[in-house]
């Protein structure tokens, strides 16, 4: 699937680093591809609040805006 | 010459050299420009990079010029170093880049001629381009190691580029006696991968422990203070204890000359070390290439726009990764990814006539201190006018975590390595 050149597809991209490319993780930290756009943006902001428990991604999510969350979520929940 | 001349011929004919090559790429992009994008360097950077630009415009001819067939990761390294995994493990080869239309040419830059947009390779090809992507990594400043040359690291490794190094040093700890001295000798900033050495100095440790447990660590650093120092040196005290001593800089870390046929390291403060083995970590500089073709700045980085990371020295030449300066970013593999992504969109949007949406950049680096226990570090970037890239957000592991926490995060430190290799060479 071709890659958007927006302003979610620029702030997703850094997270294929881990998560794989579009999302889709080869090994052991979990795919986010296809998830819904609620259970994202929901995660991300329970990471972000110190709610639910996480190694690195309370300090991931410290760094977006929730604009910048709802993006996220919308990237990724659109790739198959 | 065979591509100037095609891109000649191509000219001559009236066809561009896209219709001619790969045509049936064309139906999948509406914004084709058919550029040839040259980059050279396979690593983190370059080949990601080079995915991704064809990710965002699939009529893009890409070329990628590296001399080695298979790269070899220093991520990971320090485990080859160390015996526990093998050097195929951490070792990527280019044919899912080829698979995906990627021209690979396995060759090192002579020369690049930024005013003509041509560069040369020693198999005697000159490649023209309309944008250029360098991400050369390192090279060492052997100037400043007084007593030492690059042809001594074959007996005082660096193992700082993985490949041959890499075993040079595991070949070393292999053979050593129980009861000696290690000493690893970490550069001043800036240099490649800031909390590598400490990993290095940790794995060793691990396996010292098993295999020669009367031998010790010395660490004798450049620097006064390091990346991740506190949770490193709580790592050494409760799971190598007394056994890795660490001297900073001002306190006689620092080495004024290198006795290469003895071993003997003498420092600033008089000082002198003779080891078993010696891990030395040379001072640092943008690679090769971007030097000689004059991209670099009296340091020896690459000053770049840090919102496109094109050279401040050549329009549409574009570096990425340790080679440049990125503002907040350190020089990581993980930072090189990033870098790659946001070159790739900066260079179609300039093909496209367009504007560019605001970039975002990561890094995300793991270090292990034994193959069970993960520490991390991450932060998430922007760009400003003012202040070029700046940190939005992040930290690094807590200092109060439990083991569960540490063997989570070594668990996460290989799905990293697994995520990140298929992100830039898959």
């Amino acid at each position: 699937m071709a890659a958007e050149v927006t302003r979610g597809g620029m702030l997703s991209n850094s997270c294929a680093a881990c998560h794989g490319t579009d999302g889709k993780s080869p090994g052991a930290i979990p795919s986010i591809n296809g998830k819904s756009a609620e259970y994202i943006s929901q995660a991300m902001h329970d990471f972000r609040d110190g709610k639910r428990s996480a190694t690195v991604m309370g300090r991931h999510a410290s760094g977006y805006s929730d604009e910048d969350i709802e993006l996220i979520a919308d990237y990724f929940s659109s790739r198959p | 010459m065979k591509h100037f001349n095609r891109r000649k011929f191509c000219k001559l004919l009236g066809f561009s050299a896209v219709q001619l090559s790969v045509a049936g790429l064309l139906s999948s992009c509406s914004k084709g420009t058919s550029a040839r994008v040259v980059i050279v360097g396979g690593g983190f950077g370059g080949a990601t990079c080079a995915k991704y630009l064809l990710r965002f415009d699939s009529s893009l001819q890409i070329t990628l010029v590296e001399p080695s067939e298979k790269y070899m990761t220093c991520p990971f390294s320090n485990m080859v170093i160390t015996g526990v995994q093998a050097p195929d493990s951490i070792s990527h080869g280019y044919s899912a880049q080829q698979q995906r239309g990627v021209e690979v040419i396995h060759a090192k830059v002579q020369a690049v001629d930024a005013t003509v947009k041509m560069v040369a390779l020693d198999n005697g090809e000159v490649i023209h381009y309309d944008k250029l992507v360098l991400s050369p990594g390192i090279d060492f400043k052997w100037d400043a190691v007084e007593g030492m040359s690059a042809r001594d690291a074959e007996l005082i490794p660096h193992a700082w580029r993985a490949g041959r190094q890499t075993s040079i040093l595991r070949d070393q700890l292999k053979s050593m006696d129980d009861g000696g001295v290690v000493v690893v000798a970490p550069p001043e900033n800036p240099y490649r991968c800031p909390p590598g050495p400490y990993e290095r100095v940790s794995l060793i440790a691990h396996y010292l422990r098993q295999h020669k447990p009367k031998t010790k660590i010395l660490v004798l650093d450049a620097k006064d203070s390091f990346s991740k120092q506190a949770l490193f040196q709580q790592g050494w005290d409760e799971l190598y204890p007394g056994m890795v001593e660490w001297v900073s800089g001002s306190k006689g870390g620092r080495i004024d000359e290198v006795d290469v046929t003895t071993r003997t390291l003498h420092t600033e403060s008089g000082d002198k070390h003779k080891a078993d083995v010696i891990n030395l970590i040379p001072p640092q500089k943008a690679g090769e290439v971007a030097i000689t073709s004059g991209f670099s700045n009296e340091d020896g980085w690459c000053p770049v726009d840090q919102r496109t990371f094109e050279s401040e020295i050549h329009k549409d030449v574009y570096i990425i990764g340790d080679a440049c300066i990125a503002g907040k970013m350190p020089k990581s593999g993980f930072a090189a990814n990033s870098q790659g992504k946001v070159c790739a969109a900066a260079i179609v949007s300039s093909l496209w006539g367009e504007d560019m949406p605001e970039p975002s950049y990561v890094n995300t680096c793991y270090s292990l201190l034994s193959p069970e226990y993960g520490i991390s570090v991450a932060a998430v970037y922007r760009y400003d006018e003012n202040r070029g890239i700046y940190k939005t957000g992040g930290g690094v592991s807590p200092v109060d975590a439990d083991a569960s926490y540490r063997l989570q995060e070594a668990r996460y430190a290989r799905g990293w390595y697994d995520s990140i290799t298929m992100d830039a060479f898959g």
